[in-house]
């Protein structure tokens, strides 16, 4: 019988390092919100913030287009200049991997993934590389325990978000600018608010929801090398560019205020909107426990977060203290994040982040690098194929071909695994031929797939 | 200009109206085109019985060239008056070209692509797009790769045309594959696909590959079905170790496996493919610059696609396709920002070559598309559905229907296959 020690650590956690599952106690879900108290709300203070980051970027990209005008072509001094966006990602992903290897607060971590995940900006576009684990740490992290309105607002706001979705550039056409010059409404962020990040696709909301929350937000943009009152970078609201007038999102209507408050109003009635209950209860419910979970597991969360407007933690009290949520039988499948994540942590690897990340993108899932505003999906369909699994026992292989086992792979197994170690891998385990194919076994058995 | 109604006089399957009125056939010398109009009554008859009675074994890869090829710098339009100034210095001048007819040539970074046109067993259709008008990447490969007019879908056309196949055909599931870690959104759906990249870390050991499917024939039948399925598909591969880094070397390898896949007796029937890094922005020197090389490397992995298919080559298409055009005009940086119009490549024995399918909008200022992008004239669908409808002998229920729903306004192209 799987306890619910083991669960907690591998359904809600990272999985196990030595000494984890036993640390758990007898009351797993008070456990893992104990962990959100505690979580830090900072991380990475040596990294680079968004602005710093953009900022970066534009210096890399000057360069680089004076040397592509110069008919150089080759990778040369700016593309591994501490400016380019590849140097800080690296740095970002190194940092991201031995957060996953050393926090105490694994939970958290997890929520922080999720959420990063829900608010993607994508690593697969330059600048975004570069902003991506400091989008993270700005706009997602602080916010996990909060209010969903305050992530909302702070990643909408967020100049990884303006720039990922073109809000930077979107101009009201009445506005002095839009008046002024043949740029328009660029609705890309708002129709990604309202279908991805709040409402949900099924959301009730129609094309002119989206072009009134587009103009809404016109606007909001980011400081660039001109601009004197603010940091270059930095979020800046663009009186000029903000179209004049009463918005109507969703039915309400919203004066102009000349200000960044407009908008903020609509975000703010769109996070308390019964659509986005219904939408987060149900994205959170499928990350954590089950690819369709349970009606009733997502109604109680639903009506968890309207009781409390928005507030998050009393929705994941409710997620946790759900009898589906510590059912024994694991209905998930780890995807490559997760599996990477749970390996490099117990097998606690101080070491070759090179290898770690690599075994990511070759196993299809980069670190922040989602195809689309979407988001990575996490569910069986896309993760189980046949190369996917191949593949991830090649890594796997590969882990115990270079894996140093200076320790005892069935003692690993079991406080990696703890009371989901099936027999079977027990006794595959101690046959194994020798310590490469013993940890190889065990980092590739079915139940080290799943949580 | 020749307005023909009909793409090929002579063509019986044609006499019904075509509703497009203003396309018509390039690349046509008169003297060929009285060939091809005396041959085709008897081939056509022949191939079209053929394909009913299920006696040919069709194969279709799509190849999605992701990043928004650049049609005019592939297929330049050398005949079209405008187009040396919209290229400025990189202009494609005619010692960098290689002529097909007497508006279009070919990028000559692509002399086997040439050499195939010439065989008529290529074809190029150009002028074409999907209906997406704006300029995202992501949605612009979901339209393309969905078959839908908006993005958003969750699963693609080819899926969608092999799940019609699936009863006809004597291949056991799954029918498709595709190339990659996941099955790309063209081969997302229902129907089961196989998915294969290449080896990047060592083959281990026939010992531990026992010894873990062992585990999963224990625990998971669902999941050991699928591991089996992974291993099979890696175990005639050549076990070379890929680096990361060398993309070229990549797509080349994943040719050679389609390849094996498609010879297969037993073997996937439809293939998906990607090739990444069009989005040329900047370095888009005709004679040497990134394009150039993209251009050279596709053109590569055509001549194996020929050279390795050549038994089954009279039942293959080719499509290579991609998710829009660039700016007709050379920007600021050396390159081309997205656009609109672009080209398409079909290759195949079974594919009507030697000609350039456009009804060309021309390039003048008037005639571009929000003044900057090359106009689009042929839905990219439309090609899709002429392919399956003439290779695969698909229905125009199943084509209107399932596959691309409600797309009954976009005739299926004629005389692509055959």
């Amino acid at each position: 019988m799987i306890d619910q020690a083991t669960i907690a650590v591998n359904r809600f956690g990272l999985g196990g390092r030595p000494g984890e599952i036993a640390a758990v106690g007898g009351l797993p879900a008070d456990y893992l919100l104990a962990q959100l108290d505690r979580a830090p709300r900072v991380s990475g203070p040596e990294l680079p913030d968004t602005a710093e980051a953009i900022t970066a970027f534009r210096e890399f990209r000057r360069q680089r287009r004076k040397e592509l005008a110069s008919g150089d072509t080759g990778k040369t001094g700016t593309m591994m200049s501490s400016n380019s966006p590849r140097r800080i990602y690296n740095a970002e992903v190194r940092a991201r991997i031995q957060t996953f290897v050393e926090t105490d607060t694994p939970f958290a971590e997890r929520l922080c993934l999720f959420w990063a995940n829900h608010f993607a900006v994508s690593a697969a576009s330059p600048p975004i590389a570069a902003m991506a684990g400091a989008f993270e740490r700005e706009a997602i992290r602080p916010h996990i325990t909060g209010n969903f309105a305050d992530m909302v607002l702070a990643s909408t706001a967020n100049p990884g978000m303006l720039l990922y979705l073109d809000n930077a550039n979107s101009i009201g056409p009445n506005s002095r600018a839009g008046r002024r010059r043949n740029r328009g409404l660029n609705e890309n962020l708002a129709r990604e608010l309202l279908e991805l990040h709040t409402l949900g696709v099924d959301g009730g909301y129609d094309l002119d929801d989206i072009r009134e929350l587009a103009m809404a937000i016109t606007g909001w943009s980011l400081a660039g090398p001109k601009t004197t009152r603010a940091r270059m970078g930095t979020f800046v609201f663009r009186r000029g560019a903000h179209e004049p007038g009463t918005r109507n999102v969703m039915g309400e209507s919203y004066r102009n205020t000349g200000s960044v408050a407009q908008g903020q109003r609509v975000l703010n009635d769109l996070a308390q909107h019964p659509s986005t209950a219904r939408h987060i209860a149900f994205k959170l419910a499928q990350h954590f426990i089950a690819d369709a979970p349970d009606r009733d597991l997502v109604a109680t969360m639903e009506r968890a977060y309207l009781q409390n407007r928005g507030e998050l933690m009393p929705v994941y009290t409710a997620m946790l203290s759900h009898p589906t949520a510590f059912r024994p039988a694991p209905m998930k499948f780890k995807t490559p994040v997760d599996y990477m994540a749970s390996v490099a942590r117990g097998l606690q690897v101080d070491r070759n982040y090179q290898f770690w990340s690599r075994g990511l993108v070759v196993m299809g899932q980069r670190l922040w690098g989602p195809p689309s505003p979407k988001g990575w999906p996490d569910t069986r369909k896309r993760w189980v194929s046949s190369d996917a699994l191949k593949t991830r026992l090649d890594f796997a292989v590969a882990v115990g071909r270079k894996m140093r086992t200076n320790f005892d792979v069935q003692q690993r197994a079991t406080d990696m695994l703890g009371a989901s170690l099936d027999r079977d891998t027990e006794i595959a385990i101690s046959r194994a031929a020798d310590q490469s194919q013993a940890l190889a076994l065990l980092l590739m058995s079915p139940e080290f797939q799943k949580r | 200009m020749n307005r023909s109604k009909r793409l090929f006089p002579g063509d019986e399957r044609l006499c019904q109206p075509v509703p497009l009125t203003r396309r018509r056939l390039l690349g046509h010398s008169a003297a060929a085109a009285a060939t091809a109009a005396a041959a085709m009554m008897p081939t056509t008859a022949t191939s079209a019985l053929a394909s009913l009675s299920g006696s040919r074994d069709p194969r279709l890869l799509v190849v999605v060239l992701r990043g928004a090829l650049d049609g005019l710098a592939a297929v330049p339009p050398m005949g079209d008056p405008h187009y040396a100034d919209l290229r400025g210095e990189f202009n494609l001048t005619a010692d960098a070209v290689l002529p097909l007819d007497n508006l279009f040539a070919l990028n000559a970074n692509m002399p086997n692509l040439a050499q195939l046109y010439r065989q008529k067993d290529a074809a190029i259709v150009h002028a074409a797009a999907t209906s997406y008008r704006s300029r995202s990447h992501f949605d612009g490969q979901d339209i393309l790769e969905s078959g839908l007019p908006r993005a958003g879908g969750d699963s693609g056309w080819l899926n969608r045309a092999t799940l019609n196949l699936a009863s006809s055909s004597r291949v056991k599931p799954p029918q498709g594959v595709a190339i990659g870690h996941a099955p790309p959104l063209i081969m997302q759906g229902e129907a089961p696909v196989l998915t294969w990249s290449p080896q990047f870390y060592p083959h281990p050991d026939a010992d531990t590959l026992g010894r873990i499917l062992a585990l999963y024939d224990d625990q998971d039948s669902g999941l050991a079905e699928v591991l089996r399925a992974g291993i099979s598909a890696d175990a005639s591969d050549t076990g070379e170790r890929l680096n990361l880094q060398s993309a070229n070397k990549l797509f080349l390898r994943e040719i050679d496996k389609t390849i094996a896949f498609f010879s297969d007796p037993d073997g996937p029937r439809i293939a998906a493919l990607s090739s990444d890094g069009w989005d040329t922005h900047a370095g888009q020197n005709p004679v040497k610059g990134k394009l150039a090389n993209k251009l050279s490397v596709l053109d590569k992995g055509i001549a194996r696609m020929a050279k390795g298919l050549e038994p089954i080559w009279q039942d293959t298409v080719i499509a290579i396709v991609t998710e829009f055009g660039r700016t007709a005009a050379i920007n600021g940086t050396a390159g081309t920002d997205h656009g609109t119009g672009t080209c398409a490549f079909l290759l195949g024995g079974a594919v009507k070559g030697g000609q350039v399918f456009a009804d060309w909008p021309g390039l003048a200022p008037k005639a571009l598309h929000e003044g900057r992008d090359l106009a689009p004239t042929t839905h990219i669908n439309g090609v899709f559905k002429g392919i399956l409808r003439d290779h695969f002998g698909l229905e125009a229920k199943a084509l209107d229907g399932s596959i691309f729903p409600g797309s009954d306004t976009v005739s299926p192209l004629n005389g692509l296959v055959g």
